[in-house]
């Protein structure tokens, strides 16, 4: 069920740009794309014939893939994409490496170890990319960034921040090319089940109080309506850094290892912070209340989200995708109704949400490799197809009940506002009444919706969903990691022993084995001396400060 | 790389004398030619790699060339690493364990199956306890969560119709360790007992004859037939399992083990991991392995001499 | 077995048959509830409420998997590496056990031979060098990449030497006066005589390949040539925030198809369980093979 309905969100999400980009401020931008046809628009332009091993991090044997050759008979090695760049730029691509992620960074760091790079291939970890670029192993690509690259394309991959190019920077020398992603996919929300606040006689929560008292009626007011005490306040699980941060911004603190904060001049790491004492002291009480899982330490998201796919659980934090494991609930409580509020707050008032920047990694040309700038132009016919005047979406974004056609090819980038763009349209042309005349993706979405397909609803619909909030907060509430780089020297001798201590410490305080207090400066303390001070520094440094 | 394998095997041919041993001797050695060819390509050859743990190694600059060479400064590196004791301590407590029931465990259902007479109880009993074997830790950990939770677990049900209050076998110090043993054993028996079982076959029968004839019973014939006629076999796979024993079973402990059990359940190699996580450190890893590898020849090779002044037997 | 059993032997049969069915339950519920929730519902499996009885009985998961194209490319794959890769190890331990168990009188380099394979149980360069190895070697992507690197599995010569060496030395003396030679005492005494040794190798060589993901992981660099199991740990991975981006995140939650993936674990799975049944036989022939000797 839940492939099927899958692929469509990112088939929204590309058709809405290419409105977007229609309809918006954004179109002198799609325009002058083309008036770059001299150099970067290599479609008029004659090419010698070449031929490029590429490294991708794609499994063959994803589902989308199987469905388009069973359809059309395309593969990876041969499909619409790379007759695309063949027929436009004379570009012939063979995948030299072709594999899921869980092996990909591994093949990449051995072929890096016996020096077998591709000449054009995608790099996802920080650390690959500075090494790649310390040994000066990759082609630099800023300046034919700069001079290929058409509006289109730049208009794209630098719509969040510029900061999108901080990790493949050296010496003030850009290395590579971002495959942008939507970075609205770092948000944490907070998801209530409404049919218990409404059976409980509950008001929705606006500030931490608020959660506090909703979850102690949920675990104790028998909300599933059985007799038997057999539900839990809030679900939680052994990775509640990530998984719960929704809970700790509302106070202000910042759990999440990638959490890098400015604070007086100065860049921290959010983990050590003092603003964490309030809300591990709220999830501390929280557990002697028997308001969470007592088994949560050894629990990963899957395992702990059974409770809430099995009705017992009625309140988490989680990314918008989850609307996919709720679907799964309706099929086991087809009464289960779930609402999405703004993240609250200890006060009350808009809570701040730090975002990393969205990419699915970088792509590289390997030092020597002929033409480097034609990965830029592929970019550019990539970018053209799916968002520029002549797009054609149901061809290369979807089609023929394939998703993520998109993902098919050597190269890609995508608008990273498109989620946010599918929901304001609908949104609009409900209130205006103006459905019917909806385009591209927002109009599939919105059939979709129509036609029962309630994940869709959940996530893009009008109110209370997780893009109702995003559109509220972003991006005045957004504050972007300080700090994206690499991780610094001592942070890869000493950063396991020091994310130990962090994660250990934080799930004892939870289960009331340590107090709040004493224990978190314990914790600072002992954090800073094993290497955290040289951290910050090395970051401070490494940002100028 | 062809060089190499030559040269090797010319000094093992050069080092024969010539006379009639020597060609009865011939065809032997022709028989370990094709074998001894592989192993020095593609044991002895890669075996150039544990100079990475004496460097500073940086990938894309080949493997001897353009290198810092650090000497022991990688060892020192992981013997600096703050509760690197404790991670040894654990992972010999849990390795030793296992090899002691690894041991055990399966040489007492060789001997229980041998006692059984109806051929076909004997076959489906052997072949169901060892399917566990072909499951893999990701999908076991989560059937284990289910059946050892405190709160709903059967095992603690069970537990408690002895008035036995829950016990958090998976989240408690003072247990995991010993959860890891019990799992890792219930996995593995079934297929351990194939080779004791092929060894039980491989006895004389006539030996039992003679033994009953003496008027032995059946627990007699197996402690004074039986287990006599598996006893090289047992040596064997005991020395051998030195070989683990700073192995305490990464796939395993690595799905089941959470922050609050690192204390008792972090072992070297799910510690090598999370610091490959953040950075692969080719240096302190192939330092690791290294270490390991020296630690586990000296057993093995004590060990083996032990035996032989024991049972005037070279196991190998 | 002739003689009247005591009461001391009933009970303790009792006891042993009672025991050996309740560890039998023990391992098989696992696979129960596996086979459960390959035939349950998915919303159902998320939820946790599949124990063993399927819960909204479908085999839409066993219909996904026969269809799956990907799956059945893998398990070729697997059965040519399983099958060559066995012949080859078996082959070499047999060639390798023999000269081996030989007394240093027969065989006077005998102790530096056996040092040499043991050596490398135990020493490795890692995985950096055994990967530029298979590359210069042109091997790489392909199947004997999977199989040479282990084709001599040190682990089982050594097994075997000790079960050759149980071989009466009168049975090899005899060949010798009769003027055979190695081989043919090999080929006509030994591996005749040690079947239940050799089954038991062949049954452990088997597995292994089977089961092995890693070096299909490492040396096959576009993943549609993967062996089976690595194409399972594809399958099975589950969310890690530490390595996983966001969107990557994604794609799994969207992926997150419990009951298929029991399926696809149990359907990889059952070949190999069946080989030990099939293998059983060669252990009572062996038995037969010893009361002849006798």
């Amino acid at each position: 069920m839940g492939r099927k309905t899958m692929g469509l969100l990112f088939a929204a999400m590309l058709v809405v740009t290419a409105c977007s980009n229609n309809g918006s401020k954004e179109k002198p931008a799609a325009n002058t794309g083309s008036q770059n046809a001299g150099s970067g628009d290599a479609g008029t332009t004659a090419n010698e014939a070449v031929t490029y091993n590429f490294g991708r991090n794609m499994d063959p044997n994803n589902d989308n893939v199987a469905k388009l050759e069973k359809i059309t008979g395309e593969t990876l090695a041969n499909n619409r994409w790379i007759q695309l760049f063949k027929e436009k730029l004379n570009i012939d691509v063979k995948y030299k490496m072709l594999s899921d992620s869980t092996s990909y960074d591994q093949k990449l760091k051995l072929a890096m170890a016996s020096d077998d790079l591709p000449d054009m291939l995608q790099v996802a970890s920080t650390s690959d990319l500075k090494q790649l670029m310390e040994a000066g192993a990759l082609e630099e690509m800023g300046p034919l960034y700069d001079q290929y690259g058409s509006d289109l394309l730049k208009s794209i991959i630098e719509k969040e921040t510029k900061r999108v190019f901080e990790p493949a920077t050296q010496d003030g020398k850009i290395y590579a090319i971002p495959m942008k992603m939507p970075s609205t996919n770092g948000y944490n929300h907070l998801w209530i089940r409404e049919d218990w606040l409404t059976k409980l006689g509950l008001e929705r929560p606006k500030t931490m109080d608020d959660v506090h008292a909703i979850a102690k009626a949920f675990a104790a007011q028998d909300p599933d309506g059985n007799g038997k005490a057999d539900t839990l306040g809030l679900e939680i699980d052994s990775d509640f850094r990530y998984n719960l941060q929704g809970l700790f911004w509302g106070y202000g603190a910042y759990p999440n290892p990638s959490n890098w904060i400015e604070k007086d001049g100065k860049v921290v790491r959010g983990a050590v912070q003092p603003e964490m004492k309030e809300p591990l002291q709220l999830l501390q009480t929280m557990f002697k209340e028997g308001l969470l899982d007592k088994e949560f330490g050894t629990k990963n998201n899957n395992k702990a989200m059974e409770s809430v796919v099995a009705g017992k659980t009625g309140m988490f934090y989680g990314p918008h995708w989850m609307a996919f494991t709720l679907d799964k609930l309706r099929q086991n409580d087809p009464n289960a109704k779930w609402i999405v509020v703004p993240l609250p707050t200890k006060d009350g008032g808009p809570a701040k949400i730090p975002l990393t920047i969205s990419t699915d990694g970088y792509m590289v040309v390997k030092k020597g490799t002929k033409h480097p700038e034609n990965l830029v132009k592929m970019f550019n016919v990539y970018v053209d197809a799916l968002y520029g005047e002549n797009a054609e979406f149901e061809k290369y974004g979807f089609g023929e009940g394939v998703d993520n056609i998109w993902q098919m090819a050597p190269v890609y980038t995508l608008d990273p506002m498109m989620d946010l763009e599918v929901h304001k349209q609908m949104k609009k042309a409900i209130a205006d009444g103006t459905t019917d005349q909806l385009t591209g993706t927002a109009k599939s979405i919105y059939k979709n919706i129509q036609d029962g397909m309630w994940t869709m609803d959940m996530m893009f619909g009008p109110t209370n969903t997780p893009f109702e909030f995003v559109a509220a907060s972003y991006p005045d509430q957004i504050m972007w990691n300080a700090y994206m780089g690499a991780p610094t020297s001592t942070e890869v001798t000493r950063g396991s022993s020091m994310d130990e201590l962090i994660v250990t410490t934080l799930t004892g305080i939870i289960q009331g084995k340590t107090e709040v207090g004493a224990g978190f400066d314990k914790m600072v303390d002992e954090w800073n001396k094993l290497g955290g001070t040289k951290v910050t520094e090395e970051v401070n440094a490494a940002l100028g400060k | 790389m062809k060089a190499e394998t030559t040269s090797v095997t010319k000094e093992g041919i050069g080092a024969m004398r010539v006379g009639y041993k020597t060609k009865r001797e011939l065809p032997l050695h022709f028989m370990l030619l094709p074998g001894l060819i592989l192993i020095l390509i593609f044991a002895y050859v890669p075996m150039v790699g544990v100079t990475i743990a004496f460097q500073h190694f940086l990938p894309l600059r080949g493997l001897l060339g353009n290198q810092e060479w650090v000497g022991f400064d990688n060892f020192d590196y992981v013997f600096s690493i703050p509760n690197i004791w404790q991670v040894v301590w654990n992972t010999l407590r849990i390795a030793v364990l296992k090899i002691v029931m690894g041991i055990i465990v399966p040489i007492t259902f060789a001997l229980l199956l041998n006692e059984i007479r109806l051929l076909l109880f004997k076959r489906m009993t052997q072949t169901i306890i060892y399917f566990p074997y072909f499951l893999s830790w990701v999908i076991l950990s989560g059937i284990l969560i289910d059946i050892l939770s405190p709160s709903s677990g059967i095992a603690n049900q069970f537990l408690g119709v002895f008035g036995i209050k829950p016990i958090y076998f998976l989240g408690e110090n003072s247990w995991f360790p010993y959860v890891m043993v019990a799992s890792d054993v219930w996995k593995t028996f079934g297929f351990n007992t194939i080779v004791y079982l092929a060894a039980i076959t491989s006895i004389d029968p006539s030996l039992y004859e003679s033994a009953a004839s003496d008027g032995a019973g059946r627990i007699r014939q197996t402690w004074h037939v039986t287990l006599p006629g598996m006893h090289m076999i047992i040596v064997l796979l005991m020395v051998l399992s030195l070989g683990t024993v700073l192995d305490a079973g990464f796939d395993q402990i690595f799905n089941m083990y959470s922050p609050q059990v690192l204390q008792s359940g972090d072992i070297i190699d799910t510690m090598v991991y999370r610091m490959g996580l953040l950075q692969a450190q080719y240096g302190p890893s192939t330092a690791v392995g290294l270490l390991k590898s020296l630690v586990s020849f000296i057993l093995i090779t004590v060990s083996y001499w032990i035996a032989y002044r024991l049972f005037k037997y070279r196991l190998f | 077995m002739l003689t009247k059993q005591t009461r001391a032997q009933k009970v303790f049969n009792a006891f042993n048959y009672t025991f050996l069915i309740v560890v039998c339950l023990l391992c098989l519920v696992p696979f129960i509830h596996i086979l459960a929730l390959s035939l349950s519902d998915n919303a159902a499996v998320s939820g946790g409420l599949v124990k063993l009885w399927p819960v909204r009985f479908t085999l839409e998961p066993y219909r996904y998997v026969l269809d799956r194209d990907a799956f059945w490319r893998a398990f070729g794959i697997t059965l040519q590496r399983a099958l060559l890769g066995t012949a080859i190890n078996v082959m070499l331990v047999i060639l390798l056990a023999y000269p081996l168990s030989k007394t240093k009188e027969k065989l006077r380099t005998r102790s530096l031979y056996v040092w040499v394979f043991f050596f490398t149980m135990l020493f490795n360069g890692g995985l950096i060098p055994s990967y530029i190895l298979i590359k210069e070697l042109g091997i790489m992507n392909t199947l004997w990449a999977l199989v040479l690197p282990g084709a001599v599995t040190v682990f089982n010569v050594i097994l075997m030497l000790n079960f050759f060496r149980q071989v009466p030395e009168e049975m090899e003396d005899a060949a010798n006066i009769d003027g055979a030679s190695h081989w043919r005492t090999l080929w006509q005494i030994y591996v005749p005589v040690s079947m239940p040794a050799i089954a038991t190798i062949t049954l452990f060589c088997l597995v292994g390949h089977w089961n092995s993901w890693f070096d299909g992981l490492i040396f096959m660099r576009n993943a549609d040539k993967y062996p089976l199991q690595s194409y399972l740990q594809t399958i099975v991975v589950e969310f890690n925030f530490q390595t996983m981006s966001a969107t990557e995140a994604e794609r799994l939650a969207k992926l997150n198809d419990r009951s298929v993936k029991s399926a696809q674990m149990l359907v990889a799975a059952i070949p190999i369980l069946l080989v030990y049944p099939f293998l059983q036989r060669y252990f009572v022939s062996g038995i037969r093979l010893g009361s002849v000797k006798g």
